[in-house]
Parts: structure tokens; C-alpha cells; sequence
């Protein structure tokens, strides 16, 4: 058979597949999310649409609260979580009205997704805020509002969150210049009146006569790992009221993205979570492979599968040791440091970089694994579990360390699902929620592996989940080790997508003109929308994607787990002694390239 | 090796006579004090990023910075006389880094590690400042993304070499006396270490094309 | 053919109505089917040479070339059916076989047929073995215009078909038999006297032959474009400016079936280089026999508006306004209401040069017209041309040899550029106290009688429209900002008015055009939407034809 007869990526059905096929209009109707809506608001109801297995529904601005309430209390629908708000400017689609607020539902008991499209007025777009429902709407409205100018009507804190306060216009806008930039001529405080430089010269006297007094913790503080800024009322030691602040680092990923060709894109989407940037590159691919329907080589998935859990262990071993170091604990910081190390050579010796890899593409990975490969990451994983011993030693059964964390920082697991937490920090709150185990994606369906979910909910239990899950990870490691690497290419042969290797780029004028247009126009996929997601070491990690067919996205929006799990700070630290505040926040994991994108 | 000669850089409005400049014991004290503060530089981390997990790895044991006289890290910038910016600076943040870069004390040195804080790296975009030189001067950019642990290291010695040899914006600065003088002082010290930068270049110029020093 | 009713048809499930005559090709378009092809081309003669547009036709043993096949009524086509997609892959293969390597080196890549093709259409791994090729001439110099690459070619025959058919040269031909079948010159010779045969390079699909001027300045995907119309003549061709960081790199030509078909001439296809040359940058000022200095737009209005002020205070007929053919209709209208209404006087005229005379006559057999202006139609149908009786340029010109004007207000440098009588122009202006220019360009003549240059918007700079020979009015696009300090001249025309307590229409070309359409009876019931890419004929113009 010669190759002429496999054009194209083909589309045969594959159970692994983690996008769904096209439901027919018969089928769609008979969902029960769009039953349910069509009974309760068919009035409200402008259209449903099924691509790629994510259901999408369109609907009256004006019915926006009413049917989010159904859709959250249903009891057939339960979609508790509000997962992510994302803006849309449709100036470049010939889309009537110009934007659309979009809406993405998750439902812990169902496991089923569903999005909501919302057209807003043109003129002066403005829609009912979410936040008597979802305590998440709070920050990823402020989101929209900042880089749309979107008017959330009864929105209790409606200001700029990630651009500064001389910022002017609203970027995500089509007619946004990227590179226009503001300059911002002091520091200011979120607190209006407040000085920026407040700190032990500020006072409040209240009603009751008793003196408070304002703390600036950060941007640049020894515990705000990351460019992170809480405001802090102090009652003595008390923390009465607090507001973080946020958008220190934020390097306009979104903006950048409309700018960059698909591949292009990788290297930003490293620089989100940057400890453990590998995984952000599969979410990325993964949402590119499902717009485009490319398959995965079965290598390429083991090879992703693999490094994705490595990049697990070396994240939450970062948290905790920084998280430990905060304490007082320098000690752990060094035994975690060292593995690190070996993790990085391991990483090293497949991309030829550390920290920032660029190593994921769409169907599959940039280059091949070298020779050995396969021992020298048993060789790694075996050296793992006697480092994380030392600190478990060292930390789990201490005094002080047990007395600082035990009942620190609770968050009850009706709380995380309203903030939409997700990852370890929804699962040390007793939300039972892993994405590889509900949703597997790549090849994490057929491996064995406990999700450790405990109910404390303080800040023992989130370091509790992460050192359990690092024997989990190991022990995915393993089973994958013990399969063997699976022969086949390392990325997909689909000429769309996937680079032809360089001797032919070198020997054919087909091989060569493929490279080309690759490289320079990149690829692209038909229009469309997806919403992708994987369990990153911080949470669920979603990509939003629109494309308009061409080269690049025309919208991409992460749904980032740092920044809903950061939205729930300020109610975490009311009551909370401001020394507490210190393992509380190292506990919760906050990377800033995610948190502010 | 013959320690090399200090700089001494003549100020405006200095004279030969003026008995603080001249003479080999003032000349040997700077060497001295240059030694010193070479071997003992207490870096202030401004890590707002990527690069700040790799500047952990280098003072962690592993690379351990401390073998470079540079481990004693201080969060605090009235403790410190070396920042090194970690990551990308953005315009958010721009007046933060300034405060602190004013609140050290002199001598003080600035690394921009990685090419966001040299240039703003790949994010020419809205929010970015593109190089922190744009609110404080730097002393060495250290390429890379994020630069590997040994590129950081490299750079921390290139600095130490230049602080042995008194070229460094901050300690020529310092020796403006006058209040006239220390009015003009970063322009003093940027075109002394202009003139220097060139000599150097000449230097090496005429070893390429093999005539004597 | 037009008589023929249209047919319907049937193209891959959808059911599509064309005109009699049109091919399958053409039909597929319309149900939004791009039929891939090389040698078709819409505006030269069926050739079904490349054998890529084939299509299944229901009933038809064989597959089809599309472009070569009328459509009948009832007609089945399947362009998605398998063997129909396999066959059209094939055919990409066979065309690849003698290709050489150059993507890297080509100038036509990003902008290449094969290339698209490849990814939309191939996708398939190669099967010819290294160092089979055959080898044929590179870089053949083909005169000023054209490098000829002959193993690039995929001997398509399009360029062959305009030297026949368009242009009339006959100078591009095929040569020998078999694989090595090649396009050329006889002798290889360079090609001279066809002042069309740059539009070879643009139909050429592929990167066999490239145009001199263009070839290594830009790659092509870095290129943004926008839609404008030539201002070289009165034909006024469609064409696409391509341009990146506030440099135009060239003009091509943009299909409009009424007006210059695919085509246009090498001179309009070179003028691009001029719009960037000697540019006047920022308002320049000589202050009562003082040297030239710049000045900020603030102080050059305000000395214009008050030599205006004086001068219409004395006697409205002491100031003379000379619109311009190369403005826009919006410049022109409001420098007409800025000379009636604003300043009241009766001196108003664009008639520079007798060029209006000659808008209609053809220079050649097939787009080039004698006048060089891209509007004089619009000054005609705005009605610039004072009254009988009143007095034209010539008067105007008089007017200033006897000392009777005492400020003359010029839109453009036709005056100086496009007169033979220099001396008399600058005899006569030296007489004039004031003398306000709006320039785009330097020009040493204008210096020496001028007193204010006002830096003025190139054509690229603004949008608005002008009317061509054929009444037709076309829109040209704003491609970039001004150049440094420069303004569109109609918006500084309102500033002045606004500073003699008068007011006129401000804006974009497209608000006052809205504002013109609604004014002018020339233009009633024309919208700046309803113009479109390809422009609508003014209300009362009498059809005619390109020369062609």
C-alpha cells in the first residue's frame, strides 16, 4: 500500500478519544440540559449547539441569573461549579451583536459540561452578575470587565484586576493594539483612599474604638512566592479584612496568543504554570487536537502521560518545600530541591531545556526521546520516594508543623465548589474531583491510581493530598515504565499539523513546501469552539479556544485553577492570625504566571 | 597575579593635589574595599517569575551560589546590594520595583536576569515593560529563558570582576564627593564606564590583530 | 451568450443556479467550492492544461476538467467524491516531480499555488527518488521587469495566453517537446515593448516567473493589504496595495470585471515608488520674503487664516482657490463649499493643465488614458468649473500678473507639474502676496513662489473616492496614518473655515462622502457601502466601456 493511500489525519472512531462525535439535532434535543432549559426558558432560549461532543447554548442576556439558578439547582442538571467567564469580541467574525459573554459550567455529580453564550448589546454591553449564585463569578467577571469592558450589573467590587488603575481602554478588544501600552506613574492601593505605602502608618479607628491597623503584604515580599499583594486589616494579630490584589505579573498570554500562530503559542503557554510547563503544553495541544481531530500516536501519549506526572511530583514538591521554608523549615527546601534536579535532567535530556520545555506540539511531542530514556527515568522515579520520605519524616507527624497548619485556613467543600476549586486544593476539601479519573484524557484511562481526597479542608489536608499524590504519580510512573515505550512515531504523520522529519524537508519538494507553510503561515483548523481541560498540579487547567479558520486562535482563554483558587483568599484569611497567613498562602500554590496569565 | 590597578576614576572638578585621590594607600584601599564587597554580595531576589524558580535552583544546593560568596539572600533591600530581577516586570508593577531599587543603600548592583527583564523577552505586549532599564539601571544582562543556573553564575562573576575593578555605575558614583559633583553623578559614572567599555573593546582589538597592549 | 436563460445544476449535493456559458469552476465558486487550478484564469481563454480542477460529472465515463466544461442544465457534479480527490492529489504529484527545492529562495512562497494546494489538497509523502530531476535554466533575465525561472514552471500557459490574447506581444512561448518543455523568449531575448507584461508575474501561478522590482525587498506573508485605485490615469484600475511598517512594496492588481478586468499597466504597477518620494512632512512657512522654516500646524492656520481674513475682508474676488484632479471628490467638494460659501469668492477652478479635455481618450489599445488624473470626472460632476463668463485658470493666472489676487489657495502641484509654461506660472504667482500650497511632495518650483506648504495626506494616507472615464465612482481604502505631520486636506480645510467662524463636513472619506452624496444631485442616492469594492457608475453617466 503506498502512502498516497492514507491521506490526511483519518477520523476512524477511537474510544480513548476525549472529544466527542457530532450529535445529531434529534439527540441534542434529548439532552437533558437542553430539555430541562427548553421546558423552564424556552422563551430564553436563541440556540444549542453541539461541536466536537461540548454543548453550547445560547440565551437572552436578560434571563442570564434565572437560568444559571436552573441550571445550578436542578436536580437534574447540578451544575455546581461555574468553571470560567470568558469575554468574546466578535468584530472579526461578522457576528451580530460584537460580544458575547461566555460561560462555562461544570457539574460534580454528572461530570457534564455545559457552555452559555450570552450576547450583549454592542453599545454598552451589560449583563447581571453571577456572584448570588457562584462566588467564582466575583474575580472572572472583575476579568471581564477589565479586558472588555463587559458592565456586570450588581457586581458587589467591579474594578480592574489584572491591568493597573491608569490603564486606558480595554485590551482584549479586537481594536486593542497589543502592544499599546499604559504606564503606570505610582504604586496604589485597593483600598480607596488608602495610600499605596500604608504600612504601620495607617490606622482606623473604628466604632468600637478599637485601633486596626493596615499590613502591605507584597508584591515583593519573602512569602508571596510570585508577584502577589494582600491588603491586610490587622485587629492585633487578627486579620479582620483583607484585599489581594492581583495582575503583577500579567503578561497578556491572551493577547499574545491572537498575535502567535498555534506553535507559536507553545512557548507562552510554558511561562503559565512555569514549574510544571510541560503539562500546560499538552492542555494547549489537547484543545488544537480537538478542534482539528487530530489522532495522538500512541508513543507520543506515553511519553506526554509520563513526563506530565514527573512535572506533578517536581510541582507540588516546589510547593511544599517553599510552603515548608516559609515555616521555618529550611531544611525540607534543600531535600526537594535536589530531586528536582534529576527531574530537570530527565526533562533536559528529551527538549534540551529545564524549566520552560516548549516540548508538547499538536499530535504529540516536538522530538523523540533519546535512547535510554526509559531507564533513566526508573532511574529517577527510584530516586524520588527516599527524598519525599525525609520531609514526611521530617514534617508530617511535627509539632509545630501540625500546630501551624491543623485547622488553618479551612475551606468546607460547600465553599471550594462555589470558588470552582479544583485540583489538590479541592480535593483536600473533600471535593472528590480528578480530571484522569473522570474525564480521562491521553492515556491515563487503564492506569491504577488512588485520587487522595480528605475533608479537613485546612492547610494540613492540601499538604496531606500533595504528598500522597506524589506517591500516586510515582506509581503511574511505573506502570508506565513497566509497559514499555510503545513503538510508532513520536507525533502524528497528519500532514496538517506535524512537521515531516528533515531528511525528507531536505530530499522532497512536497516534505519541504509542507515544512513551509508550517512554519510560516502555521496551520489551520476549522471554525469552531472547544473547550479543553486537564488535571494540572494546581487544578483543572481548561483552554477556551475559538478559531475562525485561520492561522491563529482567534480567542483563547485559560481557565487558570490559580486564579479561582486565589479569588477565595480574602474570605480564608477573615479571622485568621496574620502569621497563619503565611502557610496559608504557600499551602494554596498560587503560580503568578497562571494567576495573571 | 600582580593585583590589577584600581580605577580611581577622576570626578569632574577633581585636582591632582587633592590628597583623598592621590598616592597608593588610597589606591590600595579601594582595591581592598572592592575585594571585599566583591566576595560579599547579598542578593536582594526580585523574582517575579520563571527565571525565580531557576534562580532557586541556584542557591540551592545543587549549584550552590554560596561557593560564589552571593548565598546570603535578603529579601529586605536596605540588607541587600545586589538585586537581581527575576522574571518579567510588568507595568503593574513597574513603581514596585523602582521603590525598592531606591530603598538599598549604596554600593548596589542590578542583574536583569533573563531576557524579559532585559528587553520583555517574546511579550511585546500591552501590559509588559519592555526592560526594566527603563526605570533603573542595569549592571548585567544575563540572557536566556529562563538562563540556565551556570548563565546566572556567569553573570554574578562578570559582575564580581567588574566590582573588583571599581567600574561599576554605583561605585564611580559614589566617589563624587561634591554635592555638585553627586548631582551629575550617574552621568558621571555612565560615561566613565562608557570610556572604559571602549577602551576595553580597543583593547581587544589590537590583541586580535596581534599588536602589544 | 447573455440571451441564454440560466441553468441549474447540482454541485456536491447543492443546488446552484449560474449563467449559461459560465464553467463548472466558476459554479462551484458560488456554493463557496474552491475548485483548486493553475491554468484557468477568468479573465483569458479555457486551456485545461493542468488537469487540477477535475471533477466527477454524473453520466461522464471519465473525470472532467472543470474549468473547461459549461454548465448544463440538470447537471451532477461531484467534486468531494473520492477518486475525483485522489485524482487531483495524483496530478499534484505528477506536477512535483521535476520541482526544484527552492521554497527557501523563492519569491512566490506564501503566495504559491503548489504550496496551498499541497496542504489542501496533497498531503500525500513523496515517491521520486533524489537526483532524478530534470534540471532546466534558472534566473533567466527577461528584460526590466521579469526573472524566468523554467523549472519552477509548471507550463500552465497563462502568461502564454496574455502575450496572445492581452497584451498582443506574443512574447512568451513554448519551447521543445516532452519533459523538457519550457516557456521563454525566442533566444531567451529580453522582453521589450509590452507595457503589460508585468500582469504576467501576477497570474503566474507559481514562482517561475517573478518580478525584478518586487523579488527579494519583503516575503509576502508579512505584507498587510488594503484596496485602492491607481491615480496614474483617468482609467482609475483597481489595485491591492501591499505594504508592511509604513512602506508600500507594490501595487497589484485587483479583479473588477468593469473596469480593468485582471490587468493594469507597468506604469501605474511602478507609481507606488512614488508616493514615498521627497514627502513633506510638517506645515512649512516664509514669513514676508524670510527663509522656508517648519512650523507647527497651529501657527501655519493661523497666518493662512488670517491672510484670508484680510483679503476676503477687502474683496472676496481677490482670493482665487485651484482645486485638483488628483484630490478625492470629498477634498474637492469641500474646497469648492471652502472657495463659495466659506470665502465668497467666484475664482474657483480645477482645470490646471487642458488634461480634463482628454479624460476619455485612450493612450493605448487597452487601459492607459491620455489625461494623467485620476478625477478630473469628479471635479466635472461636482460642477468646479466656474460659470461661463467667470474666469478659469487662465484668468486666475492673469488675475495674479496684474496684481488683482492677493491670496491664491492651491490644492496640489499640478500647477507646476503639469504645465509647460513654467515661466509664465512663476512670473504670475511672484505677483501674489499670499500663496498657500497643499503639498504632498517637495517641489524646488513651489518653494520659490509660495508662502505657506501645507504638508497634505498622499492618496495612500486618507480614504474617499474618485470617478474614472467611465463615470464610474470608485473608493480607495486608507492603507497607514499620514506620514509624520501631514493631514488629509479636506479636514484642514474645515479647520480653517472653523477658525473663520464657518463651518464645513469633517470626517473620514466615508462621512463625507454620506455628506456629499446627500448635497450633490451628481451623487444622489450613492452610498459609501453601496460602492463596494468595485464601485457603482454615477447616477447619470452614460456607460462606456475600458478600451479593451
Amino acid at each position: 500500500m503506498s502512502t498516497l493511500d492514507t491521506p490526511r489525519g483519518s477520523t476512524a472512531a477511537d474510544p480513548s478519544k476525549f472529544w466527542g462525535e457530532a450529535k445529531d439535532a434529534a439527540a441534542l434535543e434529548a439532552d437533558p440540559t437542553v430539555r430541562v432549559l427548553r421546558a423552564e426558558h424556552g422563551a430564553a432560549m436563541l440556540g444549542v449547539e453541539d461541536f466536537r461532543g461540548d454543548l453550547s447554548v445560547t440565551i437572552r442576556p436578560d434571563d442570564l441569573l434565572l437560568v444559571a439558578q436552573t441550571l445550578k439547582i436542578h436536580p437534574e442538571l447540578r451544575y455546581d461549579i461555574l468553571a470560567d467567564i470568558a469575554g468574546l469580541d466578535n468584530l472579526l467574525l461578522d457576528r451580530t451583536p460584537r460580544f458575547h459573554s461566555v460561560y462555562h459550567f461544570y457539574s460534580t455529580t454528572r461530570k457534564k459540561r455545559v457552555r452559555v453564550h450570552v450576547p450583549l448589546d454592542d453599545a454598552k454591553p451589560a449583563v447581571d452578575s453571577l456572584t448570588p449564585l457562584y462566588k467564582s463569578a466575583n474575580w472572572a467577571e472583575r476579568e471581564a470587565y477589565d479586558l472588555f469592558g463587559f458592565d456586570f450589573v450588581n457586581h458587589p467590587d467591579l474594578r480592574r484586576i489584572l491591568t493597573h488603575e491608569e490603564f486606558v481602554g480595554h485590551p482584549l478588544r479586537k481594536d486593542y493594539p497589543p502592544d499599546r501600552r499604559h504606564m503606570l506613574s505610582r504604586s496604589y492601593s485597593a483600598y480607596p483612599g488608602l495610600e499605596a505605602e500604608h504600612e504601620g502608618r495607617h490606622t482606623l479607628v473604628g466604632a468600637d474604638g478599637i485601633e486596626r491597623v493596615y499590613v502591605n503584604l507584597g508584591p515583593s515580599h519573602p512569602a508571596t512566592h510570585g508577584t502577589l499583594r494582600i491588603q491586610a486589616l490587622l485587629d492585633g494579630e487578627i486579620i479582620v479584612d483583607s484585599k489581594t490584589e492581583i495582575g503583577y505579573l500579567h503578561r497578556c498570554f491572551e493577547k499574545m496568543a491572537e498575535t502567535h500562530t498555534y506553535t507559536q503559542v507553545f512557548p507562552f503557554t510554558d511561562r503559565l504554570n512555569y514549574i510544571s510547563a510541560f503539562n500546560n503544553n499538552v492542555g494547549f495541544a489537547m484543545a488544537v487536537e480537538k478542534l482539528m481531530q487530530v489522532d495522538v500516536p500512541p508513543r507520543a501519549i506515553w511519553i506526554r502521560t509520563l513526563l506530565m506526572e514527573f512535572n506533578r511530583i517536581m510541582d507540588h514538591m516546589i510547593c511544599i518545600g517553599t510552603n515548608l521554608v516559609d515555616m521555618g523549615a529550611l531544611t525540607n527546601f534543600w531535600y526537594f530541591f535536589n530531586p528536582r534536579e534529576r527531574i530537570y535532567e530527565l526533562i533536559e535530556s528529551t527538549c534540551g531545556a529545564r524549566l520552560t520545555v516548549s516540548y508538547g506540539r499538536v499530535g504529540g511531542v516536538a522530538q523523540d526521546i533519546p535512547d535510554g530514556f526509559a531507564e533513566h527515568a526508573r532511574r529517577v522515579a527510584n530516586e524520588m520516594p527516599e527524598f519525599i520520605a525525609y520531609v514526611d519524616k521530617l514534617a508530617t507527624r511535627n509539632v509545630i508543623f501540625q500546630q501551624r497548619t491543623r485547622g488553618t485556613g479551612v475551606v468546607n467543600r460547600e465553599n471550594a465548589i462555589s470558588w470552582g476549586w479544583s485540583g489538590p486544593n479541592g480535593r483536600a476539601s473533600g471535593l472528590d474531583v480528578d480530571l484522569r479519573r473522570d474525564a480521562p484524557y491521553g492515556g491515563y484511562d487503564g492506569l491504577e491510581f488512588a485520587v487522595p481526597v480528605r475533608t479537613d479542608g485546612d492547610t494540613f489536608s492540601r499538604y496531606m493530598v500533595r504528598m500522597q499524590e506524589m506517591h500516586e504519580s510515582l506509581r503511574i510512573i511505573h506502570q508506565l515504565l513497566d509497559r514499555g515505550v510503545p513503538a510508532g512515531p513520536h507525533i502524528t504523520r497528519d500532514h496538517r499539523v506535524a512537521l515531516p522529519e528533515k531528511n525528507r524537508v531536505y530530499g522532497n519538494i512536497e516534505a519541504l513546501m509542507n515544512h513551509f507553510k508550517l512554519i510560516m503561515h502555521g496551520f489551520s483548523p476549522p471554525v469552531g469552539e472547544v473547550y479543553s481541560y486537564t488535571e494540572t498540579p494546581t487544578g483543572e487547567l481548561g483552554f477556551y479556544l475559538v478559531s475562525d479558520g485561520s492561522g491563529k486562535p482567534y480567542r483563547l482563554k485559560v481557565r487558570a485553577p490559580s486564579f479561582y483558587t486565589f479569588a477565595a483568599n480574602d474570605e480564608m484569611l477573615r479571622g485568621q492570625m496574620v502569621s497563619d497567613f503565611v502557610a496559608i498562602l504557600g499551602t494554596l500554590n498560587i503560580i503568578a504566571g497562571e494567576l495573571d496569565r | 597575579m600582580a593585583p590589577e590597578t584600581p580605577l580611581g576614576a577622576p570626578a569632574a572638578g577633581s585636582t591632582a593635589s587633592d590628597p583623598r585621590r592621590e598616592g597608593w594607600l588610597t589606591t590600595q584601599l579601594d582595591h581592598y574595599v572592592n575585594w571585599g564587597r566583591k566576595n560579599a554580595l547579598w542578593p536582594m531576589p526580585f523574582g517575579t517569575a520563571c527565571c525565580a524558580i531557576e534562580f532557586m535552583s541556584v542557591v540551592s544546593s545543587h549549584y550552590d551560589l554560596s561557593r560564589f560568596g552571593a548565598e546570603v539572600v535578603r529579601f529586605s533591600p536596605r540588607q541587600s546590594d545586589l538585586m537581581i530581577v527575576a522574571g518579567t516586570v510588568v507595568d503593574k508593577m513597574g513603581p514596585v520595583l523602582k521603590q525598592i531599587w531606591d530603598q538599598m543603600p549604596d554600593p548596589k548592583w542590578c542583574i536583569a536576569m533573563g531576557v524579559c527583564a532585559s528587553s520583555g523577552g517574546f511579550y511585546r505586549a500591552y501590559h509588559v515593560m519592555q526592560g526594566i532599564d527603563e526605570i533603573v539601571p542595569v549592571d548585567i544582562y544575563v540572557p536566556g529563558c529562563p538562563p540556565t543556573p551556570e548563565g546566572l553564575i556567569h553573570g554574578i562573576i562578570k559582575l564580581q570582576e567588574m566590582i573588583a575593578r571599581g567600574e561599576t555605575r554605583s561605585q564611580i558614583a559614589m566617589k563624587s564627593r561634591t554635592v555638585e559633583e553627586q548631582g551629575h553623578a550617574e552621568e558621571v559614572a555612565r560615561r566613565a564606564v562608557r570610556t572604559l567599555e571602549e577602551g576595553r573593546a580597543r583593547a581587544m582589538q589590537d590583541a586580535a590583530r596581534g599588536r602589544p597592549a | 451568450m447573455s440571451e441564454r436563460p440560466p441553468v441549474t445544476l447540482t454541485i456536491d449535493g447543492k443546488s446552484v443556479t449560474a449563467a449559461a456559458g459560465t464553467n463548472v469552476l466558476e459554479a462551484a465558486k458560488l456554493v463557496g467550492i474552491r475548485v483548486p487550478n493553475f491554468c484557468y484564469h477568468a479573465d483569458l481563454s479555457w486551456e485545461g492544461s493542468c488537469r487540477m480542477c477535475l471533477v466527477g460529472i454524473e453520466g461522464r465515463p471519465k473525470l472532467v476538467p472543470s474549468c473547461c466544461e459549461e454548465v448544463r442544465e440538470g447537471m451532477v457534479v461531484h467534486f468531494g467524491r473520492p477518486d475525483a480527490e485522489e485524482a487531483r492529489r495524483r496530478q499534484l504529484e505528477f506536477l512535483l516531480v521535476n520541482h526544484p527545492l527552492d521554497c527557501p529562495i523563492c519569491d512566490q512562497a506564501g503566495e504559491c499555488k503548489l504550496q496551498d494546494y499541497y496542504m489542501e489538497h496533497g498531503g500525500y509523502d513523496s515517491r521520486m527518488p533524489r537526483g532524478l530531476k530534470v534540471h532546466k535554466r534558472k534566473v533567466v533575465d527577461l528584460g526590466d521587469r521579469i526573472m524566468l525561472d523554467k523549472e519552477r514552471c509548471v507550463l500552465c500557459s497563462r502568461c502564454v495566453r496574455f502575450c496572445r490574447e492581452v497584451s498582443g506581444s506574443h512574447a512568451l512561448q513554448f519551447f521543445t517537446r516532452g519533459v523538457t518543455t519550457e516557456i521563454g523568449t525566442e533566444n531567451n531575448q529580453p522582453i521589450t515593448g509590452d507595457d503589460y507584461i508585468g500582469n504576467v508575474v501576477d497570474i503566474c501561478p507559481v514562482g517561475a516567473l517573478t518580478s525584478k522590482d518586487f523579488r527579494f525587498k519583503q516575503r509576502v506573508w508579512f505584507l498587510k493589504s488594503a484596496e485602492s485605485v491607481c491615480t496614474q490615469c483617468a482609467t482609475g484600475c483597481n489595485v491591492r496595495v501591499d505594504h508592511k511598517d509604513g512602506t508600500i512594496y507594490r501595487y497589484v492588481p485587483r479583479r473588477n470585471e468593469a473596469v480593468n478586468k485582471s490587468w493594469m499597466c507597468d506604469y501605474g504597477r511602478d507609481s507606488y515608488a512614488l508616493l514615498h518620494e521627497a514627502r513633506v512632512t510638517m506645515p512649512r512657512l516664509r514669513l514676508d520674503g524670510g527663509a522656508w522654516h517648519d512650523a507647527d500646524w497651529d501657527e501655519a492656520l493661523t497666518v493662512v487664516t488670517v491672510r484670508l481674513a484680510e483679503a476676503k475682508a477687502a474683496d472676496p474676488a481677490s482670493i482665487a482657490v485651484i482645486a485638483s484632479a488628483r484630490q478625492s471628490n470629498e477634498t474637492n467638494w469641500v474646497a469648492a463649499r471652502f472657495a463659495r460659501e466659506v470665502l465668497g469668492t467666484p475664482h474657483l477652478d480645477y482645470r490646471v493643465d487642458g488634461s480634463q479635455a482628454k479624460t476619455a481618450e485612450m493612450q493605448d489599445k487597452l487601459l492607459r488614458r491620455r489625461d494623467p488624473h485620476p478625477n478630473n470626472a469628479g471635479c466635472a460632476a461636482l460642477g468646479l468649473a466656474p460659470a461661463a463668463g467667470m474666469g478659469d485658470v487662465e484668468a486666475i493666472l492673469a488675475a495674479c500678473e496684474a496684481g488683482k489676487v492677493k491670496v491664491l489657495y492651491v490644492l496640489g502641484l499640478e500647477l507646476w507639474t503639469g504645465r509647460s509654461d513654467t515661466d509664465r506660472v512663476a512670473r504670475a504667482l511672484a505677483k501674489v502676496p499670499c500663496v498657500v500650497v497643499h503639498a504632498a511632495h517637495a517641489l524646488p518650483a513651489v518653494d520659490g513662489v509660495a508662502h505657506v506648504i501645507l504638508a497634505d495626506a498622499e492618496v495612500h494616507e486618507q480614504e474617499g473616492t474618485f470617478v474614472n472615464a467611465q463615470g464610474r465612482v470608485q473608493r480607495f481604502e486608507r492603507v497607514m496614518p499620514p506620514a509624520a505631520m501631514a493631514r488629509p486636506a479636506a479636514a484642514v480645510l474645515a479647520d480653517v473655515a472653523g477658525r473663520l467662524d464657518a463651518s464645513l463636513p469633517a470626517g473620514d472619506g466615508s462621512a463625507l462622502f454620506a455628506a456629499l452624496a446627500a448635497a450633490h444631485p451628481s451623487f444622489a442616492g450613492l452610498t459609501w457601502a453601496g460602492l463596494g469594492r468595485f464601485g457603482a457608475p454615477l447616477p447619470q453617466a452614460t456607460p462606456q466601456t475600458v478600451g479593451s
